[in-house]
């Protein structure tokens, strides 16, 4: 069973939780995550000249969504869209002094949601098109936002992908996984949901294959 | 916002996971603390040491016997529940008369991953279903037993909803298809009236922490005439079934925690009960809930409810630091966990925006009226600050 022992920074950002909110009639928000697995972050933006005037979240989530949420808004609060944009997860697990390894994934969504938001206030506001092409570099770094709970690094970084293929709208990938590894069943749900958003993947084939 | 007001000293901590472990009784670390210093002798010591320890190592298994209705050659010491489980099911298989034994999809981990083993060599596992209030499906039974299983092992209660099974009954119909039947009794025993001659079964397990005795040490009741192997070996000790030298305090100490749980059992029932009515009823108030498992055969204290739209996690975590102690069966490891809940309440069906928001609170001796007031009051709070967060979105 994982051990989830917070840091006194996390239970105060979970207890005090900074920049919970709403706001009305933001230039940027965007929802990431689904309430179906226990996560969902939302993210407001109000943006000036290029910096982040106002900026609140929701979570639906466990103590350390709500604290990720909370010190990722504080970061980004007051500073310039480009530097908000540059901030990584692992910046604000520092900030939060660490994050039990099952839980740095916590993290990457609230990042993620900061960057979701970004990107619609470019759009709106800016007009600026996000289109990028879908290759296998691209889809490596997607698959960069799945961690493996047990050591809370990515499975790029773990190297458990072994093969990555991307032709004609199908992805096919082999992870490799020992049978017992219990976490075996969640790291494949999680890549098929992080490549299901990807408009031009049509088919995703996932298999594990032990090494 | 919502206040939340931090628990500072150990004054404050109110402890409502009985069902995880209780605290050990006074009575009993005193006996436990007497036997430690005095009586330190091996069980199995020739001298007057050795002698005295045995003497009450005897006296506890009889007593522990008297209480269950068992004799006492059929009560054999363990290190706890998971050891029990582990002999009764793995020791059966030397003598088994075929190749299918027969569990339920809500066990305890310690069955079910035993169970899996079993699988892995060679066994026909099969895993009968639950319905809605966490009962063994009975027909399942009755159509899928032949022949051929050799062991069938159902809970007699829940840990994390405790519904308490119609043992009696599944043991009729196992006996009836030839199988041998062990019931996991961690959660039963200690807390509701135990009578194995009642019950019929061949094996039963319990685990003295959960009955405010000490960690460690639990018994495995063994019906006379059934045939068991052991699965560890050495000294011989516990007549061959279970080497190792005897935990003479831990055995004790269990002994006197069963005695003062049955002694007091119906006063603390009629408090339980009350209790739970009183959460359930304040918390409807407010809150959308459900109460998983059966509402009239379920362990008295132990109480599963379900919110709509929490985070059961963050329920649990809140509460925590007001210094309020509830377990959840909805830990998140992985943003993809689907399977974020536990297997038990994923069997009873129960729909995802309330599964997820699911926490166990289990009553115990310790507790005051105070202290459920208080409870009732931090868990309102809490629910409406976790949707401030934006839980229930």
């Amino acid at each position: 069973m994982a051990v989830i022992k917070y840091t006194d920074t996390v239970i105060e950002h979970f207890k005090n939780p900074r920049n919970v909110g709403e706001i009305e009639n933001a230039d940027g928000s965007a929802t990431v995550g689904s309430p179906a697995c226990g996560d969902q972050v939302s993210v407001f933006l109000k943006i000036e000249d290029g910096t982040i005037d106002d900026i609140k979240f929701l979570s639906y989530g466990c103590a350390s969504n709500i604290a990720t949420g909370s010190i990722v808004t504080e970061m980004a609060k007051g500073k310039k869209v480009d530097y908000a944009k540059s901030l990584s997860w692992k910046d604000a697990v520092e900030q939060l002094g660490g994050l039990p390894p099952v839980k740095v994934h916590c993290s990457i969504l609230a990042i993620d949601g900061l960057r979701a938001a970004i990107k619609d206030y470019e759009e709106k506001k800016l007009g600026i098109k996000h289109e990028k092409t879908i290759d296998e570099s691209f889809l490596i770094e997607e698959l960069k936002k799945v961690i493996y709970p047990k050591t809370g690094k990515n499975i790029i970084e773990e190297k458990l992908v072994k093969y990555l293929k991307f032709e004609e709208g199908k992805v096919e990938i082999e992870i490799s996984f020992e049978e017992t590894d219990q976490f075996r069943q969640n790291v494949m749900e999680e890549i098929r949901e992080h490549l299901e958003e990807i408009k031009d993947v049509k088919e995703i084939d996932v298999r594990a294959v032990e090494y | 916002m919502t206040n939340i007001k931090m628990a500072k000293t150990k004054m404050d901590r109110i402890y409502l996971d009985h069902a995880a472990t209780t605290p050990i009784l006074p009575e009993v670390i005193d006996k436990m603390s007497e036997i430690m210093k005095n009586s330190y002798g091996n069980a199995s010591s020739l001298h007057y040491l050795g002698i005295e320890a045995r003497e009450i190592l005897e006296e506890s298994r009889k007593k522990i016997a008297f209480l269950i209705n068992a004799d006492p050659e059929e009560i054999y010491f363990t290190s706890g529940g998971t050891e029990g489980d582990n002999i009764a099911i793995l020791g059966s298989l030397p003598n088994r008369c075929g190749d299918f034994a027969l569990t339920s999809v809500i066990e305890h981990e310690a069955v079910i991953e035993t169970f899996k083993h079993l699988e892995k060599i060679g066994i026909m596992v099969k895993f009968a279903p639950v319905n809605d209030e966490g009962f063994v499906d009975l027909d399942y039974l009755k159509n899928n037993l032949h022949k051929g299983f050799f062991l069938v092992s159902i809970m007699a209660a829940n840990n994390e909803i405790g519904t308490i099974q119609p043992i009696r009954e599944i043991n009729r119909i196992s006996e009836n298809a030839g199988a041998f039947v062990h019931t996991d009794a961690v959660q039963a025993v200690g807390k509701i009236p135990i009578n194995v001659k009642e019950l019929g079964v061949n094996f039963l397990s319990a685990s003295a922490h959960k009955f405010y005795g000490p960690k460690g040490v639990g018994f495995l009741y063994v019906k006379k005439d059934t045939p068991v192997s052991s699965i560890i070996f050495g000294g011989g000790h516990e007549r061959g079934l279970r080497s190792g030298t005897e935990n003479v305090p831990g055995a004790a100490g269990m002994a006197l925690a069963l005695e003062l749980c049955i002694n007091s059992m119906d006063k603390d029932h009629i408090k339980y009960n009350e209790w739970s009515e009183r959460i359930i009823s304040e918390a409807g108030k407010t809150e959308e809930f459900k109460l998983n498992g059966s509402r009239k055969n379920r362990i008295p204290g132990t109480l599963s409810l379900s919110f709509k739209n929490i985070n059961g996690e963050s329920l649990m975590q809140i509460l925590s630091i007001q210094g309020i102690a509830v377990s959840t069966a909805s830990a998140c490891q992985s943003h993809a966990a689907k399977r974020g809940y536990s297997h038990v309440i994923q069997s009873l069906g129960v729909e995802e925006s309330y599964a997820n928001g699911t926490i166990r609170i289990s009553l115990g001796k310790d507790n005051t009226d105070e202290q459920i007031d208080f409870f009732i009051e931090a868990l309102k709070k809490s629910l409406k600050r976790l949707r401030e967060f934006g839980n229930g979105l």
